[in-house]
């Protein structure tokens, strides 16, 4: 329950007393409707694994799969406001979860130098099966660009879709919710749209120790998924206080031009929007990487030269972190993390950056002497 | 096999968990209470009531009438708020934070009514209590849906017989998804409720709604949708009483007190540090302070109609210019205090709404010229700029709502106005450039309201 956010007595009605609520006299007032039909909630899981080993175990690994099919989950849901209530919670929700994952560790050399290989790569996929007659836009949580679809992992992008620039006036051009294209942005026209959850994710560790010599890298990817870049819409939108990314230098300028971004101007209603922050799917990006998480050279001394030194042992070892990306992701880094503090907005803005700091890449030299 | 040393297996289902529900009671902690020791008595039931009014004073105290000024020709481009601008520029959408924000707070005083009106017999007030709360709750949720119908539906004549989509009227406390009804359909529930709360509330309240609060509704009501001699006879109903008076102080958004025309109003409690001022968003939007202009300023064309006249003293005491050309800002000055109490329903508006209800109903000329009149006269200071005792109608009219316009300058009342000119006497209105009948004059629902059964206003604004 404490994962959902989910309060105490979320199923009671509750009011409340103001002793000076209105003309200096006390107010009693509903602060939650009730809800008298929550209970928990319900899930049947499988889980299947597979264990092995080959080659007198220079080959090991496991293979694992699970399918999880929650029912009633608990959402903390919109209703109408003509029901005179704020949000509340409500089991409405079925949820789908469902991955394989997969790893292997080889010893390829063994002997005076040795060379052992780490692999693993996982897919994990989640999918709203209903959400109770409830519209996208009843769950509650994240930002505007992320909603509860039918038939879509929790927190898809659900937005505008954009087209292109008119080479003639600048203007964009989006696409209504049949495909048609407009000049004019509206939320009645989202959809979803792009891929919240990677195709695969995971880790290649190679070590090698020769003598005192080792080395050891550990690579980590993403194939497949997208990030929003919820800032991009400030950063390369409407002109206004925010400073822009150089990426504004793919703008349209004059008449003939093919670029990626509308003329600069001061009113969204030069880009077709009532609103200056307009989410659209030009602000959905390819975040697949390939990122060197760790690389570590050390050099262990011999015994005999330690018990010279009159050590019991000494190790000097150089690690760096993030020292290489490799990816085609515009933005400060593909590696996000949505800094919400509530779960649920957590849940629900998987694949959202919005000004998110990029992880650091840290050098760190160690000398460990022991005594 | 022999290469293969080590195999696990393992599967695991799990089906159907049900834990004990025990387990999901706590006692409510601090100061939240279940609904059957929230209301235990009947003394719990009128703290309930005043919630109702206190949600509605949330609302009435310069959030409605904002956005319904927003949306007309008397009020600037509220430059720097993107929520407002959406209003200004016609063309809301239903993530508009502004207008969702308000939408949901009569729906909440609704429910409260409902709740009371439905659990009310259960409780040992007296027969003639019982008919008071149950009027008291009426009369706010006709309130409350009125003021939600002239944002979010079209106005009485919109349609000829007002068959067009209108709002949800909510008449009992249950949740579930419900449909539009037609403006039709919420008029004869509104004017339902109007009727029952003008024959079950008292005379004198208090602080809170009266026979003359509810009757003062109805002739709006009423004046909206073109009966205007009903209209005009209902205000007579109010006059007759005796009980306000239009003063001499133009001013009738009082600190501390209520003005002597004000026949309902939110009240703004102020003692010592206890501050409760409910007319913080009419301070807010109007006031100039610190040499910062305010979010909300008068059009100079408005303030064009006014100015010439050195005589009016209106123009003087509410009205004036800050800025140096061409950056002038008309500034109003009618809610530049701390706190004060909102008259909702005051004797100008009765009069006004008479005179011009009368002109065009073809009734009593000489008692519309002096409604006129009484105006005029509390505006100069003197009678010299009366209309003439054998004023035409047609003069009443352009009288009255010369008046009308520079008297309720940011009460929300301009755009009403507006429209039922546009869709009851069917003249060619614009709303700066929009017709008064496009799409976008009126706003947005909330995306939390779509739902199979419930319509949204069309989207796009006014292209």
């Amino acid at each position: 329950m404490a994962g959902h956010g989910l309060p105490p007595n979320a199923w009671r009605s509750i009011y409340a007393v103001n002793n000076t609520g209105y003309n200096n006299s006390p107010i009693i007032y509903p602060s939650l409707l009730e809800n008298p039909d929550l209970q928990w909630e319900s899930a049947t899981v499988f889980d299947i694994g597979l264990e092995y080993g080959l080659l007198e175990d220079r080959i090991v690994g496991e293979i694992a799969y699970y399918h999880k099919k929650s029912k009633d989950v608990f959402l903390s849901i919109s209703p109408p406001r003509y029901n005179g209530s704020g949000t509340y919670w409500d089991h409405v929700g079925e949820i789908l979860n469902e991955g394989v994952e997969f790893s292997i560790t080889s010893r390829n050399l063994v002997g005076e130098f040795q060379w052992t290989t780490n692999f693993n790569v996982a897919y994990n996929y989640n999918e709203l099966v209903s959400i109770g007659g409830y519209s996208e836009d009843a769950v509650s949580g994240g930002t505007n660009d992320t909603r509860t679809v039918i038939g879509q992992p929790v927190g898809t992008n659900f937005l505008v879709r954009f087209s292109h620039v008119d080479q003639e006036t600048g203007e964009p051009v989006y696409l209504d919710i049949n495909g048609e294209e407009t000049r004019t942005w509206d939320p009645k026209d989202r959809v979803a749209v792009g891929k919240v959850l990677p195709d695969a994710i995971g880790g290649i560790t190679n070590t090698f120790r020769y003598k005192g010599f080792d080395l050891n890298f550990l690579f980590v990817y993403s194939i497949g998924g997208n990030i929003y870049d919820s800032s991009s819409k400030r950063q390369l939108g409407v002109v206004d206080e925010w400073n822009k990314t150089t990426q504004i230098f793919d703008r349209w300028q004059e008449a003939g031009d093919e670029a990626t971004y509308a003329k600069l101007t001061l009113d969204a209603a030069n880009l077709g929007s009532t609103t200056p922050w307009i989410n659209t799917d030009l602000w959905l990006h390819d975040a697949s990487y390939a990122r060197l998480r760790n690389l570590t050279i050390g050099y262990t001394l011999s015994r005999q030269m330690v018990e010279r030194m009159k050590l019991s042992s000494c190790r000097i070892s150089f690690t760096g972190s993030n020292l290489l990306t490799f990816t085609n992701y515009p933005g400060i880094d593909p590696e996000i993390a949505r800094d919400f503090e509530n779960p649920t907005d957590r849940n629900m803005s998987p694949n959202i950056s919005y000004l998110t700091p990029p992880q650091e890449k840290t050098f760190t030299f160690t000398i460990n002497l022991t005594f | 096999m022999k290469t293969i040393k080590n195999i696990a297996f393992f599967a695991a289902v799990l089906l159907s968990i049900t834990a004990c529900e025990k387990i999901l009671e706590f006692e409510p902690e601090g100061s939240s209470l279940e609904e059957a020791d929230a209301l235990a008595t009947d003394d719990d039931v009128l703290k309930f009531l005043n919630g109702v009014y206190d949600v509605t004073a949330n609302f009435l105290g310069g959030r409605a009438q904002g956005l319904a000024d927003v949306m007309g020709d008397d009020v600037r481009a509220p430059q720097g708020n993107n929520d407002l601008m959406e209003v200004y520029n016609h063309h809301t959408t239903f993530f508009n934070t502004s207008t969702n924000g308000f939408y949901g707070n009569p729906y909440f005083g609704i429910f409260r009514a409902n709740r009371i009106i439905e659990i009310l017999d259960d409780y040992s007030f007296s027969a003639s209590e019982q008919l008071r709360i149950d009027g008291e709750c009426k009369f706010l949720r006709a309130l409350s849906h009125q003021k939600i119908m002239e944002l979010y539906a079209q106005p009485p004549g919109f349609t000829a017989d007002n068959s067009h989509l209108g709002i949800v009227y909510k008449t009992n406390p249950v949740s579930g998804l419900d449909g539009r009804g037609t403006l039709a359909e919420n008029l004869s529930l509104l004017l339902s409720d109007i009727n029952d709360a003008i024959a079950q509330l008292p005379e004198e309240n208090g602080v809170y709604a009266t026979k003359d609060a509810a009757r003062a509704l109805k002739a709006k009501v009423l004046f909206q949708m073109g009966d205007y001699q009903n209209a005009a006879d209902v205000v007579t109903t109010i006059i007759n009483t005796a009980k306000y008076s239009l003063g001499n102080d133009l001013d009738r958004f009082l600190s501390g007190a209520n003005s002597s025309e004000a026949i309902w109003s939110v009240i703004s409690f102020v003692d010592g540090p206890l501050i409760d001022a409910r007319s913080g968003v009419f301070t807010g939007n109007y006031r100039f302070f610190n040499n910062s202009i305010p979010l909300f300023r008068a059009t100079t064309e408005f303030y064009n109609i006014y100015v010439a006249d050195t005589a009016d003293k209106r123009i003087i005491q509410f009205f004036e210019v800050q800025g140096i050309a061409p950056d002038e800002e008309v500034i109003c000055k009618k809610f530049d205090k701390d706190y004060f109490n909102v008259p909702v329903f005051h004797l100008t508006d009765m009069k006004l709404l008479r005179a011009e209800a009368l002109a065009e109903a073809g009734g009593d000329l000489s008692m519309a010229i002096q409604d006129v009149n009484d105006i005029k006269e509390r505006a100069y200071g003197h009678s010299s700029n009366n209309l003439a005792a054998g004023a035409s109608a047609s003069e009443i009219i352009s009288a009255a709502r010369y008046e009308r316009r520079i008297e309720m300058f940011g009460e929300g009342d301009r755009i009403t106005q507006l429209k039922r000119w546009g869709a009851i006497e069917k003249e060619n209105v614009f709303v700066r450039t929009d017709p008064w009948n496009c799409n976008g004059m009126i706003l947005q629902f909330p995306i939390s309201e779509k739902s199979t059964v419930f319509e949204m206003n069309p989207s796009g604004g006014c292209n």
